[in-house]
C-alpha cells in the first residue's frame, strides 16, 4: 500500500510542477460553456433546454485535452518499467494513476457545473447538481486511461485516443444529460443516476485491467 | 541441466533461450549460468540483443524459447534495473525522486541522504530533473540501487554519460555489490576499470 501511496503522491506532485497543464481540463470545459450563448444566443428557454447536454460534451471533450499525458511521460522515461520491477501491481498503478489524474482535471470540472447550469439559465441550480458530472467523469476518466494506454507508446495519439474512447462515452452522454436534465427542472433524482453509477462500477472494475495488460504490451 | 536451480550458487539460470525484435531473429540457443558475486560482461555488435537478453531477464519480454530462472534468494525481489531510460520525470528532484523510490521498494528513507552523497549529488539534491545533465541523471539512478538493495543487477551500458570520477564511483560500487554476495549482468562496450568474471558474447548466438 505505501507503495502505491508513494505513485499517488508523486503523480499530483509531478501534476503541480508541471503547471500549464493542470487547469486545462476545467478551463476548456468553462470556455465551451462560455461560448454557447455567444454562439446559440441568449433566450432562456433554448439555453436551459440545451445546457444538460451540452455540459456532458463539454466534459467529454475537456478530458480529453490532457489524457494522452496520463502514461507518456513514465513510459518514456522508464519510470513505468520500474515500478513493475518493484513488484507493484500495474492494476493498482494504473488505477492510482488515472484517481491522479481525475483529481486534478475531472474533479475541477464536476465543481464548475452549477455554475456552468446558471450561465445554461437552469432553473433551479444546487450543490446536487455536482453528483451526475462527478459520476460521469469518474466513467469518463477510466475509459480515458484505457485508451491512453493503448496509444502511450505513440507520438501525437491525442486524436486517437479521441477516436478509440468517445464511443465508450455514449452511455455516459446519454444518462447524464437525462440526469441533469431533471435535476435542473427541480426534479429529484432519477433512474438516470442509478445507471451512471452502475456505468461508473463497470469502468472500474474493468478498466484496471485493460490499461495493465496494454502498458504491458507496449 | 544437472544443477538444481533452487541452488543458491548461482544467482541466474538461462537455458535455450531465443529472442526475436520484430521479424528478425536476434539469438538462439542461449545457455547461460551466472554466479552468485560475480559480475558478467555483455558483449556483442549493436543490435545483437543485448538490451532485449536484459529485458527478457527482468520479465519485461517473453522469450521466443526457453527460460530464465533465478536462485530462491534472487526471486522474491525485483533486479536492481539501469537502462538506457533514466526513468525521472522533468519536474522530479534527486532528492523527491528516491523518497519514492524507497516508499515503493519498501525500503527506509533514511538511507537516502547518505546515498545522495556517495553518488556526489548533495549540492544538486533539490534541482529539478530538467536541470540535470545526463550524467548527473545517470547517478542519481545509481543511488537507487543504495537506497533499495537488491541482488541482481542488470546494467545496460552503465558507464555511458559518466565522467571519469562517476566510472570510478560505479566500479566501486559494483566492487562492493559483488563483495556482498551480489550479482550483476552488465551490457558494455568500453571495457570498465573492474575485470569482469565471464563474458557472455551475444554475438556468437547470433544467427
Amino acid at each position: 500500500m505505501r507503495g502505491v501511496l508513494a505513485i499517488f503522491r508523486r503523480e499530483l506532485v509531478l501534476a503541480w510542477a508541471g503547471g500549464s497543464g493542470l487547469f486545462l481540463p476545467a478551463a476548456f470545459f468553462a470556455g465551451t460553456i462560455f461560448l454557447a450563448p455567444l454562439g446559440v444566443g441568449t433566450e432562456p428557454r433554448l439555453l436551459s433546454a440545451l445546457g444538460p447536454g451540452l455540459i456532458f460534451v463539454a466534459l467529454c471533450l475537456a478530458s480529453l485535452t490532457t489524457l494522452e499525458r496520463i502514461f507518456q511521460a513514465d513510459l518514456e522515461t522508464g519510470a513505468l518499467d520500474h515500478q513493475r520491477l518493484a513488484g507493484l501491481s500495474m492494476e493498482l498503478v494504473t488505477l492510482v494513476k488515472v484517481a491522479a489524474h481525475w483529481l486534478v482535471s475531472g474533479l475541477p470540472i464536476a465543481l464548475l457545473t452549477p455554475i456552468a447550469a446558471v450561465m445554461m439559465r437552469a432553473e433551479t441550480v444546487s450543490a446536487a447538481t455536482i453528483l451526475p458530472v462527478l459520476l460521469g467523469s469518474i466513467t469518463i476518466f477510466l475509459w480515458g486511461g484505457v485508451g491512453a494506454s493503448l496509444t502511450a507508446g505513440l507520438r501525437r495519439s491525442g486524436p486517437l485516443v479521441a477516436l478509440l474512447v468517445l464511443p465508450l462515452f455514449v452511455p455516459v452522454v446519454i444518462f447524464g444529460a437525462e440526469e441533469l436534465n431533471h435535476l435542473l427542472t427541480g426534479e429529484t433524482f432519477g433512474a438516470g443516476l442509478s445507471l451512471l453509477a452502475a456505468n461508473s462500477l463497470a469502468a472500474l472494475a474493468i478498466s484496471p485491467f485493460a490499461m495493465s495488460l496494454a502498458l504491458k504490451l507496449e | 541441466m544437472s544443477e538444481d536451480p533452487l541452488n543458491s550458487e548461482f544467482a541466474l539460470q538461462i537455458s535455450n533461450l531465443t529472442a526475436v525484435r520484430g521479424y528478425s531473429l536476434l539469438f538462439s540457443g542461449l545457455d547461460f549460468i551466472l554466479s552468485s558475486g560475480c559480475f558478467a560482461a555483455l558483449k556483442g555488435p549493436n543490435g545483437t540483443g543485448k538490451t532485449t537478453l536484459l529485458r527478457i531477464i527482468a520479465g519485461f519480454i517473453e522469450p521466443e524459447t526457453g527460460n530464465v530462472s533465478r536462485a530462491e534468494e534472487f526471486r522474491d525481489q525485483g533486479p536492481f534495473f539501469l537502462g538506457h531510460e533514466h526513468g525521472l520525470r522533468a519536474s522530479e528532484t534527486p532528492l523527491s525522486h528516491l523518497k519514492d523510490w524507497a516508499d515503493m521498494h519498501f525500503a527506509p528513507r533514511d538511507r537516502i541522504s547518505a546515498a545522495i552523497e556517495r553518488v556526489g549529488l548533495t549540492i544538486r539534491q533539490n534541482v529539478p530533473a530538467y536541470s540535470l545533465s545526463a550524467g548527473q541523471k545517470k547517478r542519481v539512478a545509481l543511488a537507487r540501487a543504495l537506497v533499495a538493495p537488491r541482488k541482481l543487477w542488470l546494467l545496460d551500458e552503465p558507464a555511458s554519460a559518466l565522467d571519469v570520477h562517476g566510472q570510478a564511483l560505479l566500479c566501486d560500487l559494483m566492487r562492493e555489490h559483488l563483495g556482498s554476495g551480489g550479482s550483476i549482468l552488465a551490457a558494455l562496450h568500453d571495457p570498465l576499470e573492474l575485470q569482469p568474471d565471464t563474458i557472455l558474447d551475444l554475438g556468437e548466438y547470433a544467427k
